[in-house]
């Protein structure tokens, strides 16, 4: 389990980016982290893969503070999926392969080109094996990058926005794996997602932030339509489809 | 779905057998040009003369001819178009462009301004040999190399500061200051030279030309230390240079400590890079051309890249000082001036395809 205590973070020293946020991030779950843009979804993330250094209160994975670790260890322990990536002119079997890094000492491996091949037949990648991360698809570019992250063997998944600029079927088929992966291979997963319903649907744990702060963490009961009318500043009516839940905005002018 | 995975399993093991093939062949390539250029000159050798004086049974003649006129200027061709190269190969992948080169980004104008002013204000020389008629006291060469590595890492300093001042100066931006940073090394040497004597501008003109034949077997042994241990760094790191690949977040994730490997390596690119200008010289374009002729055969995959581009800038080098040497022979050419006729079209054809993709 990762613990995130008490966490506080500044760029400048002046104004806080994450002020005091405390949550964890659990085997098995998904936590989806939802809030406002700019409220500090993407930093908090970076945080907990050491990525920027919090200046004040602690992250441990199972009771070990991150900051003890060393870079590679923690990259065998936590695989980050950051919101932009770049198509470079790289082949998607090298491209999953470089997930290995943490492992590698001199030259890869068998087991690492094991590990590759089995991801790509999970991912459903093999006949993409031989293209270019630049010829691809958002939708295949996602799978590629969720691929790499996978063959790190991380306990732990941290993805931002996974499901940007993706079509419908694409997010679906993304989360349903991230779900997946979170079950079957106890993973737990912490995941910056914008679509509420999406959120609903796939995660199981929830970090709504307002002001760089937590507003409310815990599982569905807290998506509230006062919750999200706080967080957002949206109107919305809160219908429950076959067990769950499904938010619509209300029909409200916005003066822009 | 088993032969399936044992297929692109092959089809990897092929293209990495692809990439050593290449690495071998450039390798050999680079053997022959080099006794090829062994033994054509003023006097031309036969290739077996050559071999027979390389393995010491030589006549006196060719002796002095191949030991100390040719072998010296080859090897420090070798080993500057192996320095240039790997540090261009390494500036692209590290600062995410593909036009970084020493001679791009203003260190090597830097490094020449600094020897500039090591040779007029405090005094140092320089070997200088071949055909020109320039012989300047070697006082204290150290000086130069000294001066060079300060201001070429002065230059580096400045790009670094722009990349982290403004991170949104992309590819094009970063060649402008480096243009911008050229133009003010070049004033300040033009500056040094208008109040000089006439012994030290020929100096400073003559080895601003880019001349391999000024590298003496002592200065061709500190090349080969230098080139040694910035190949070892550079090799070592060479997952490290593809994860960068990827981006910077992704490539911290993947456990690289990013921070330190672009200040590291920047610090080696820009000292070997003094230090092979303060010998020879300014040679453009070797660390721009030649990482991207390579990536032709071995693709981006800095395991491969960084040695193929050693052995690529090394023919690269070669070529163009045999060419410079022969083409209007007695008469040697700068191989700095050739350099740049081979180089600046292929900058231009970057740069367009670089505009294309934006």
């Amino acid at each position: 389990m990762i613990n995130i205590d008490s966490l506080s973070f500044s760029f400048d020293h002046a104004h806080l980016v994450l002020d005091n946020v405390s949550c964890r991030i659990e085997p098995q779950h998904c936590l989806a982290i939802l809030g406002n843009n700019g409220v500090g979804k993407s930093t908090l993330l970076k945080c907990i893969n050491r990525i920027y250094h919090a200046q004040q209160g602690s992250i441990t994975i199972n009771d070990t503070d991150i900051d003890t670790l060393s870079k590679k260890e923690l990259a065998k322990q936590i695989a980050y999926v950051p919101q932009n990536s770049l198509a470079t002119h790289t082949m998607v079997f090298d491209a999953v392969l470089l997930g290995r890094k943490p492992y590698i000492q001199w030259d890869i491996s068998k087991q690492d080109k094991n590990i590759v091949t089995d991801l790509l037949e999970k991912f459903a990648l093999t006949a993409y094996a031989s293209r270019y991360l630049n010829e691809l698809s958002g939708g295949e570019m996602q799978k590629v990058v969720l691929a790499r992250a996978m063959a790190q063997q991380p306990q732990f998944l941290l993805l931002d926005e996974p499901t940007n600029n993706l079509d419908p079927r694409n997010q679906h088929e993304i989360l349903q794996y991230v779900q997946e992966l979170a079950h079957k291979q106890q993973i737990g997963v912490a995941i910056v997602l914008h679509d509420l319903n999406l959120a609903l649907r796939y995660c199981d744990r929830f970090l709504l932030m307002k002001n760089s702060t937590v507003y409310a963490y815990g599982s569905a009961e807290i998506i509230t339509a006062a919750a999200i009318n706080e967080v957002y500043g949206l109107q919305v009516e809160i219908i429950e489809h076959r067990d769950t839940k499904l938010i619509v905005p209300c029909d409200t002018k916005y003066n822009i | 779905m088993a032969r399936d995975s044992h297929d692109y399993l092959q089809t990897y093991d092929s293209r990495i057998a692809k990439k050593k093939t290449a690495f071998v062949l450039t390798l050999l390539l680079t053997l022959l040009a080099a006794i090829f250029a062994l033994s054509l000159g003023s006097i031309n050798l036969s290739w077996g003369e050559v071999l027979r004086t390389l393995l010491g049974s030589g006549e006196a003649a060719s002796n002095t001819v191949i030991w100390d006129i040719r072998l010296p200027r080859i090897v420090a061709a070798i080993l500057v178009g192996a320095i240039l190269a790997t540090s261009g190969a390494v500036m692209q992948c590290v600062l995410n462009n593909p036009l970084a080169s020493a001679s791009t980004l203003g260190v090597s104008q830097g490094a020449a301004f600094g020897a500039a002013l090591g040779i007029i204000v405090f005094g140092g020389g320089v070997i200088s040999s071949g055909s020109a008629n320039v012989a300047v006291e070697v006082n204290n060469p150290y000086i130069v190399t000294l001066c060079a590595f300060i201001f070429g890492s002065l230059s580096t300093l400045i790009i670094l500061a722009l990349t982290r001042l403004k991170k949104t100066l992309g590819p094009s931006g970063l060649i402008l200051a480096g243009v911008a940073l050229s133009s003010l090394f070049t004033g300040g040497s033009t500056l040094l030279q208008y109040f000089a004597d006439e012994t030290k501008i020929s100096a400073v003109v003559f080895w601003t030309f880019g001349n391999l034949g000024s590298a003496g077997w002592g200065e061709i042994l500190i090349l080969a230390i230098v080139f040694a241990l910035s190949f070892c760094y550079f090799m070592l790191n060479r997952w490290n240079y593809n994860a960068m690949r990827s981006g910077i977040d992704t490539a911290q994730s993947l456990g690289v400590n990013t921070k330190a490997l672009l200040l590291i390596s920047m610090t080696i690119c820009s000292l070997t890079a003094a230090i092979a200008v303060s010998f020879v010289g300014i040679i453009s374009f070797v660390g721009l051309v030649a990482p991207h002729m390579m990536r032709k055969f071995v693709g981006d995959d800095y395991r491969f890249l960084i040695p193929c581009s050693a052995i690529g800038g090394a023919l690269l080098l070669i070529i163009a000082d045999t060419f410079a040497r022969l083409v209007i022979s007695p008469v040697v050419l700068p191989v700095g001036a050739i350099t740049a006729f081979l180089g600046a079209p292929v900058f231009l054809i970057l740069l367009l395809k670089g505009a294309a993709r934006e």
